[in-house]
Order: C-alpha cells, then sequence, then structure tokens
C-alpha cells in the first residue's frame, strides 16, 4: 500500500460572500448532473404537453373575443414560461431545503462543517435555483414556445426574466417554509396549499377576473400572477394590469424580505 | 366443499384485514395528509371545470349532443382523483414499505403471506380512494353539476378505475428500483391526464394518436365515469370495465408473484 | 419477578426434535451461501450458530423461519415442511431478524399490538399481552414513543417482545446483542436467560464467543456456509484447543512480520496461531511455555497467560482465514 503525504492546497482564509455562495453552489450543480434526467419532464416536457392539450386542444373551442383577442395559445404561453419556474421551485426549494437539515445525508449539515457560513449556503441554493435553474429551463421552455407561434416580437425574450423575478421572489419564501418544518409529512401541504393553488390561479389558464370577487386580493399576493402579467405584456404586447413598475416592485420587495427571513431560520437551524 | 372454500376466504380476508388495521393505525396520525389529497383534484376542477370551462362555454360532442364545459370536464376529474388516490397509496408508499421501512419483511415472519400483504394493500388503497372520490361528487353535487341521483352510480364506477390503478401501483412498486423511477411514473400518469381524452374528446386528436390514448387505462375509467354522469349509457361501458379488471386482476396477480420473490429470498 | 402469560410448557420434552436439517443448502445465483450442513433442535434447549459474517448464520435461519426456500437438502421445522406449510409454521415461531424490521411508522406499543393482528390475536388480548411484554423488556415507559426515537439497545429488546408476542414454542434471534452497549447487552442476555427457563427453545446466531458461551447449550460453529464444529461450549473448548492459552505481542510488529516470527516459535507449545496482532501459543502449562522461551531467548513485549474460551477454538478453527484476509 502506497501513502500519498501531499499536502492539499487548502485556502486556510474564510471566505468572502461571493466565494462563499459560489462554492455552496457548485456543490448543487454537481448534485444536478446526476438528478437532471429526472428534472426535465417538469421543467421542460410538462408545459409543452401542457400547451398541446389545453393550449392547442382546448383552445380551439375558445373564442379569442373573451381573452382580449389573443388566441388561447398565445395567451397561456407566457404564464406557462413563468410557471415552470414555480414548479422547479417545487422540486428545488422543498425536499432539498427540509432534506438538508437531515442528520442521515443532510447537505446544509456537511457544508456546514467546512469554511462556509449559513448564509452562504443559503446563498448558494438560491443562486441555484433562483437563477441558474429559470435561465436555463425557462429559456428552453420559452425557445420551444416560439415553434407555436405565439410571440409578436423579439420583446419575447423578456418573458425569461419575468420568470426568473418569480422564481427569486418566491424561492426565499419556500426556503423558509422548508426550513421551519418539523415533519416531512407537510412537505407534501408546500406543494398542495402553496405550489399547487399558485400555480393553477394565478391567471395563466384563464384571467384572474374570472375568479369571484373574494378571491381576487389571493391573486394579487402571488408572484407568479405578477410575473405573468409582465411575461404577456412581453410576449403578446398587451397591457399589464398594473404598471410595469408596480409589477416589478412587489416582486423585488418580496425576493429581499424573503431572503431575510430565509437567513434568519437559517443561521438559527444551522448554528447549534 | 363450500365449507372449505368459506374458511378460505375468510382465513384470508382476516390476514389481509390485519395489514389493513396497521395501515388504518400507522395513518391515524397522518390523517390530514390523507384528507388533503383530495384538495389537489378539486383544484384542477376549479381551475379547468370553472375557469377554463367559463371560457369555453358550452362544447359540442361528437354525437352531436351540446353540454357545458365544466359538466365535460368534472367527471373526467373524478376519474384522475380515483386514480391518483389510489397509485400514490399503492405504487410509493408500498415502495416505501417495502423497500426503505423493510415494514414487510418484519410481517412476512408472521403466518402473513405476500398475498396477504398484496390484499390488504389493495383495501386500503380503496378506502383511501373511496374518502376522495366520495368528497369529490359531494363537491360536484353542491356545484350542481350532478344531473339527477343516477350521476351517483359514478362512484361504484370510479371503484373500477380504482381496482385497475390499485393493480398497476402495486406491480409498479415491486418493479422500479429508486424514487426517480417514480418521476418518470408520475410523468406517465400526467401526460395520460392531459390526453386520456380529459379536456376534448378524443374524436378531435390527430389520427395517429388515438389508438395510443384507447390503451390508456385512464382513458377507459374517464368515459366510464363521465357516460354515467351525462346520462349516456351504452354497451362500450362493459368493455372499459372488462379492461379495468382484466389491469387489476392482472397487476395483483404479478404483484404477489414479484413480492414473494423479492421478500422470500 | 413473575410475569404471567407465558405457555408453561411444563417439563419440556428434551427428545422432541423441533428442527432438523440434513444436507441443507442455499445458493444465491452461483453463489453458495449454505454448502450443506446437518443439524438438530430439540425443546428446551438454546442453540447457537456461531460464525464470522457472512459465514450463512442469516441464511440458516431464514430458511428456518420460512422465509427463504432452500435450494437443496430437507428442513423440518415442527416436524412440517418450509416449502408447503410455512405459514403453520410461522404461526408457532418467534423471530427476531437481524435487522428488526420494526415498523417505523408506528409507536413502540401499536408495532407490538398490530404485529399480534398478524397472528390473529384479538384486540383485547394483544393489548393485555403488549403492555405485559413491555414490562418484560422494561420498556413501559417508552410505549407511546415512535420507534425511532428509541437507541438501539431498546429497539433491539422492543423486537424481542415482538417475538413474544404469540407465546412461540421457538424464538429465533439472528445476532440479538449485535452493537448494543455492555448494559444492554447484559440486559437482552437476562431477559433471554428468563425465558430459557420457562421452557421457550432458542435458537440465535452471534459472532461474540462470550455470548454463546453463557447462552447456550448447544452450539455449531458456522464458516463460509459449513459447520466446522459442534458441541456443548465446554466440549468444544476440550475438543479443539488446550487447557491454557499465552498471548504474546512484539512491539509493533504484525500479520506478517508476526507469522515468520511464529515460525521460530515452533515447539514452545502444543499449537501457535499468529493474529494480526499478537501470537497465540495453545498450551497445556503456561509456565512451560514461558520456559521454552526464556531458553531460545525470545522477549515479547508483553505475554499473557489465561485459561481458554471458545473464542479460541474459534480462532483456531477459522483463524488462519482472518490472516490471510488481512494480508
Ligand atoms: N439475499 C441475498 N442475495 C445474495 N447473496 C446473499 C443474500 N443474503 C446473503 N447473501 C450472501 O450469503 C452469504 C452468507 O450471508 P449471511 O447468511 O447473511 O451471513 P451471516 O449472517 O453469517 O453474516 C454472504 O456471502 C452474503 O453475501
Ligand atoms: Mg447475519
Amino acid at each position: 500500500m502506497t501513502t500519498a503525504t501531499a499536502t492539499a492546497a487548502a485556502d486556510r482564509t474564510a471566505p468572502g460572500t461571493l466565494t462563499g455562495a459560489w462554492r455552496a453552489f457548485t456543490l448543487q450543480l454537481a448534485l444536478y448532473k446526476h438528478i437532471w434526467h429526472g428534472t426535465v419532464f417538469t421543467s421542460v416536457l410538462l408545459p409543452v404537453l401542457y400547451m398541446v392539450s389545453i393550449g392547442i386542444g382546448v383552445g380551439a373551442y375558445i373564442d379569442p373575443a373573451s381573452i382580449g383577442g389573443l388566441t388561447y395559445a398565445e395567451f397561456i404561453a407566457p404564464g406557462l414560461v413563468c410557471s415552470v419556474a414555480v414548479m422547479m421551485l417545487g422540486n428545488d426549494m422543498v425536499f432539498p431545503v427540509f432534506g438538508g437539515y437531515e442528520t442521515w445525508g443532510g447537505h446544509y449539515l456537511a457544508q456546514r462543517a467546512t469554511p462556509l457560513r449559513p448564509v452562504d449556503i443559503l446563498n448558494g441554493h438560491l443562486a441555484y435555483a433562483a437563477v441558474f435553474r429559470p435561465f436555463t429551463n425557462c429559456t428552453i421552455v420559452a425557445i420551444v414556445m416560439a415553434f407555436f407561434g405565439v410571440y409578436h416580437s423579439w420583446w419575447a425574450s423578456f418573458a425569461v426574466l419575468a420568470a426568473a423575478l418569480v422564481s427569486a421572489s418566491l424561492a426565499p419564501w419556500l426556503f423558509f417554509w422548508a426550513s421551519s418544518l418539523k415533519n416531512d409529512s407537510n412537505l407534501n401541504m408546500i406543494f398542495r396549499f402553496a405550489v399547487m393553488p399558485i400555480s393553477l390561479f394565478s391567471g395563466v389558464f384563464f384571467p384572474a377576473s374570472e375568479m369571484p370577487g373574494f378571491l381576487q386580493p389571493l391573486v394579487w399576493l402571488s408572484p407568479l400572477w405578477h410575473g405573468t402579467e409582465l411575461a404577456r405584456a412581453a410576449t403578446a404586447d398587451v397591457a399589464p394590469a398594473l404598471p410595469p413598475v408596480a409589477h416589478l416592485a412587489y416582486l423585488a420587495a418580496l425576493a429581499v424580505t424573503g431572503w431575510f427571513a430565509a437567513r434568519h431560520v437559517v443561521q438559527r437551524r444551522l448554528n447549534f | 366443499m363450500s365449507v372449505i372454500a368459506y374458511s378460505a376466504a375468510r382465513a384470508t380476508l382476516r390476514s389481509s384485514g390485519a395489514l389493513l388495521n396497521r395501515n388504518w393505525i400507522a395513518m391515524r396520525r397522518a390523517w390530514i395528509l390523507v384528507i388533503s389529497g383530495a384538495v389537489e383534484s378539486l383544484l384542477f376542477l376549479f381551475a379547468f371545470g370553472f375557469g377554463v370551462g367559463a371560457l369555453v362555454g358550452d362544447i359540442t360532442l361528437p354525437d352531436g349532443t351540446t353540454v357545458s364545459y365544466t359538466a365535460y370536464v368534472a367527471p373526467a376529474i373524478l376519474a384522475n382523483a380515483a386514480m391518483m388516490a389510489v397509485l400514490a397509496e399503492t405504487s410509493i408508499n408500498v415502495f416505501a414499505k417495502f423497500k426503505w421501512m423493510k415494514v414487510y419483511d418484519g410481517i412476512l415472519n408472521t403466518p402473513l403471506r405476500p398475498w396477504d400483504i398484496a390484499l390488504g394493500e389493495v383495501w386500503w388503497a380503496l378506502i383511501r380512494g373511496f374518502t376522495y372520490i366520495a368528497a369529490f361528487v359531494v363537491v360536484m353535487g353542491l356545484f350542481g353539476l350532478l344531473d339527477s341521483w343516477w350521476s351517483l352510480l359514478a362512484i361504484p364506477a370510479c371503484v373500477f378505475i380504482a381496482l385497475a390503478f390499485a393493480g398497476i401501483g402495486l406491480t409498479l412498486a415491486t418493479l422500479f428500483r429508486d424514487w426517480p423511477d417514480f418521476d418518470w411514473m408520475n410523468a406517465v400518469v400526467f401526460a395520460m391526464f392531459l390526453f386520456g381524452g380529459t379536456f376534448t374528446p378524443v374524436e378531435a386528436y390527430p389520427a395517429f394518436a388515438q389508438p395510443i390514448v384507447y390503451i390508456m387505462p385512464l382513458y377507459h375509467g374517464i368515459e366510464l365515469v363521465r357516460g354515467i354522469s351525462l346520462g349516456q349509457l351504452g354497451p362500450m361501458m362493459l368493455v372499459h370495465i372488462a379492461y379495468l379488471m382484466a389491469l387489476c386482476v392482472g397487476g395483483m396477480w404479478i404483484a404477489q408473484r414479484r413480492l414473494a420473490r423479492a421478500l422470500y429470498k | 419477578m413473575s410475569y404471567e402469560g407465558f405457555r408453561l410448557t411444563g417439563m419440556p420434552d428434551v427428545n422432541e426434535i423441533l428442527v432438523s436439517a440434513a444436507d441443507l443448502r442455499k445458493s444465491y445465483g452461483d453463489h453458495e451461501a449454505v454448502r450443506g450442513v446437518d443439524f438438530e433442535i430439540r425443546r428446551g434447549e438454546a442453540f447457537g450458530f456461531l460464525g464470522a459474517n457472512g459465514a450463512g448464520k442469516s441464511t440458516t435461519m431464514r430458511m428456518i423461519g420460512c422465509v427463504s426456500q432452500p435450494s437443496a437438502g430437507t428442513l423440518e421445522v415442527f416436524g412440517r415442511d418450509p416449502r408447503t406449510q410455512g405459514a403453520e409454521i410461522r404461526a408457532r415461531l418467534g423471530v427476531v431478524p437481524q435487522d428488526n424490521t420494526l415498523d417505523g411508522m408506528l409507536t413502540v406499543f401499536e408495532n407490538l399490538v398490530v404485529y399480534a393482528g398478524y397472528f390473529g390475536i384479538k384486540r383485547r388480548a394483544a393489548r393485555e399481552k403488549a403492555a405485559e411484554l413491555l414490562d418484560f423488556v422494561q420498556l413501559t415507559a417508552r410505549s407511546k414513543d415512535q420507534v425511532n426515537e428509541l437507541s438501539g439497545g431498546m429497539q433491539r429488546r422492543l423486537a424481542i417482545a415482538r417475538s413474544l408476542i404469540n407465546d412461540p414454542e421457538l424464538v429465533i434471534l439472528d445476532e440479538p446483542t449485535t452493537g448494543l452497549d455492555p448494559q444492554a447487552r447484559h440486559l437482552v442476555w437476562e431477559r433471554l436467560f428468563q425465558l430459557k427457563h420457562r421452557g421457550v427453545s432458542i435458537l440465535l446466531t452471534t459472532h461474540y464467543m462470550d455470548e454463546a458461551e453463557q447462552l447456550c447449550d448447544r452450539l455449531v460453529v458456522m464458516d463460509e456456509g459449513r459447520i466446522i464444529a459442534s458441541g456443548s461450549p465446554r466440549e468444544l473448548i476440550d475438543t479443539h484447543v488446550t487447557k491454557e492459552v499465552v498471548e504474546l505481542r512484539f512491539g509493533t510488529a504484525h500479520t506478517a512480520e508476526l507469522a515468520a516470527l511464529a515460525d521460530t516459535l515452533d515447539g514452545v507449545g502444543a499449537q501457535i496461531e499468529p493474529l494480526p496482532d499478537k501470537i497465540l501459543v495453545y498450551t497445556d502449562d503456561a509456565d512451560d511455555t514461558n520456559a521454552a522461551l526464556e531458553i531460545r531467548d525470545i522477549h515479547p513485549t508483553s505475554v499473557l497467560a489465561r485459561r481458554a474460551t471458545l473464542e479460541d477454538v474459534f480462532l483456531r478453527l477459522t483463524g488462519r482465514a482472518l490472516v490471510e484476509d488481512e494480508a
């Protein structure tokens, strides 16, 4: 047996915020290499299937007059691009976060034993789930949608930006929620009572104004609704419900407050 | 002769009943999780039945009759609810108990046999499926989607769907190796939901796609439930029932064989 | 202390054979895990299977427990054929598998009651029996806890309690104390003694020699799927090793160096056994051996003389394999 005694050139200083986040991000990326094929369905195929089944299939029975003169495919395409972001968060920001703190193989606990700080771990995971994933997968979906002839101009590319914003505003809150749970059976609750309702009732498949008045305020809370309004303005050149600045401001506010909430809980969970 | 058959049946039922009892006690604490599973299908009903339904208005069926789109889609989502409840129980939960928690390894040290386990899991899945179906039908009734008392026959119709997917789910639980396999199962199931005749009549699909749809178990379930709830009975229903029952029996038989092979190491 | 409700068999009929195996074999693919073993287990005795990891103990236990089909040979349990009457046999057995297979979704108490249901025990009777068994394994205070909140020793005790729920005639325990701390091991041993006193027959596997020595009336030593020795602990020691053993250590010398050193020791005892960390000299008189070392001018760093134990039997019979594995 040979014993190699080369000294690894380990950095013995504490990493800065950017370096720390980058290192935590690379771990997420390494995990992604193993699981990406399992995510192809939700993040690429599913929106396309929705487009064919609902957009084209059901769309054949829908009178464009009822949705502001757009074809139904044009109506749902921008929403689908944004809802991919939400569905991906359902995979990336619920179980992986909860499992990160588990004594059996939790990767947060493993990272905690390195020079990374809790906030680095949070930033790394957010960089993966709210930046890397939307900019890759939503772009692919947005490009595939182009083949259905649903865009009016190059402005449509801004739909991806809207999707990334939705992701950034929701991701820290899901992180916060999943980090606060004690029991894994409650993880399903996040799907049933957050991810699913947000995906279905944010004006993606039908205008939010169809919904009963008393539910409207809930729709305004949904980041996906704000994102979809912005994305639809980009792809179909229709005026959003509010001035674009208002939609943007809401999403940004949600993202920032969410980050602080998430930082609070990750520091509590990883300092013991 | 019949006395022997009776006592044999009673022995099997009592054994599978013991497993049912186990599942009941295990899930007592997580009942909210089980019940809230029904919520998912209701969300689909509200989004597509009512939300999109309002955009569509009425839909003209291939046979010329016109019904509201909501009434058209609701039975299909009901069929989907029955499928989802039973599949979740028999595939993922059985897989977890089988490969992960090793629950069956402990049970097989008792007089129970693999067949008792398969049967017990199917009973349990049916009970869970039934709660979803009942909740869904009540909501349909509240929103005026049930035309007559005959529409309540949709409930027993769903039992056939539940049985078929219990057989399929059990078989999958023994076939699957790891969790990613379930992602693919969910993908297939969701594709069936979108393309099994849920949202538009199959007759409107491109010709090449129609035979594929006819193979889908969910399609037969949807046609059965929709036919009953729209009051359009026909001989084809017997075909649907036969297909679903064949899946149930075949699936359970394969599953208990594979369970026996895997557990009796 | 007295516990009610156990089967009182009176004086067990020690000649009744509960389990008999002849040329019993089990293969997985082309790997033969059990290669033709013969043994008989009688009512009322505590019978042990001793062997290293992978010797084939668990495989044999699973075949007796009727959850594994023998590949060849004959096996009878309670005079019945496991191939066709598995359920009937299992109804009279209690099994503590190597990995507990407790039901993680249930509480401690529910584990017992639900398990009783598998034997067709009525609810009321099951609850009474469960309470009594929890008392027996000293887990009453934890009865409402989730199984995975218990320590390893507690889980083991619960598995033992569970195996007793149907008043079994024979309890099979696969490595009952592996991984437990010393206190927990002693507690388990003490409970097994109690069971034996009540006339319950016990079949256990272990790789702890002291456990086998303490608990077993008769035992077999398994190695690579075969039985290489059998008898009572005393008989095994008398047959296979000398009365005393001298342990020699030579500083940091190990495996290969020790094997070389062992060659120079020829004749100082009846038998020389190099191990990875020391050399064992089997001898009828330790003083003679010490004198012989002195004469040859061999000076180990430490010399320890002691009585021979079952562990020495085991090392004698299988020890070389260990050394070769290490090399
Ligand atoms: N289910 C199985 N499939 C394949 N090989 C097995 C299986 N169970 C045991 N073996 C093999 O059989 C041999 C004996 O194993 P086992 O009976 O568990 O030994 P022990 O209990 O004495 O440690 C080992 O080599 C093991 O790898
Ligand atoms: Mg073993």
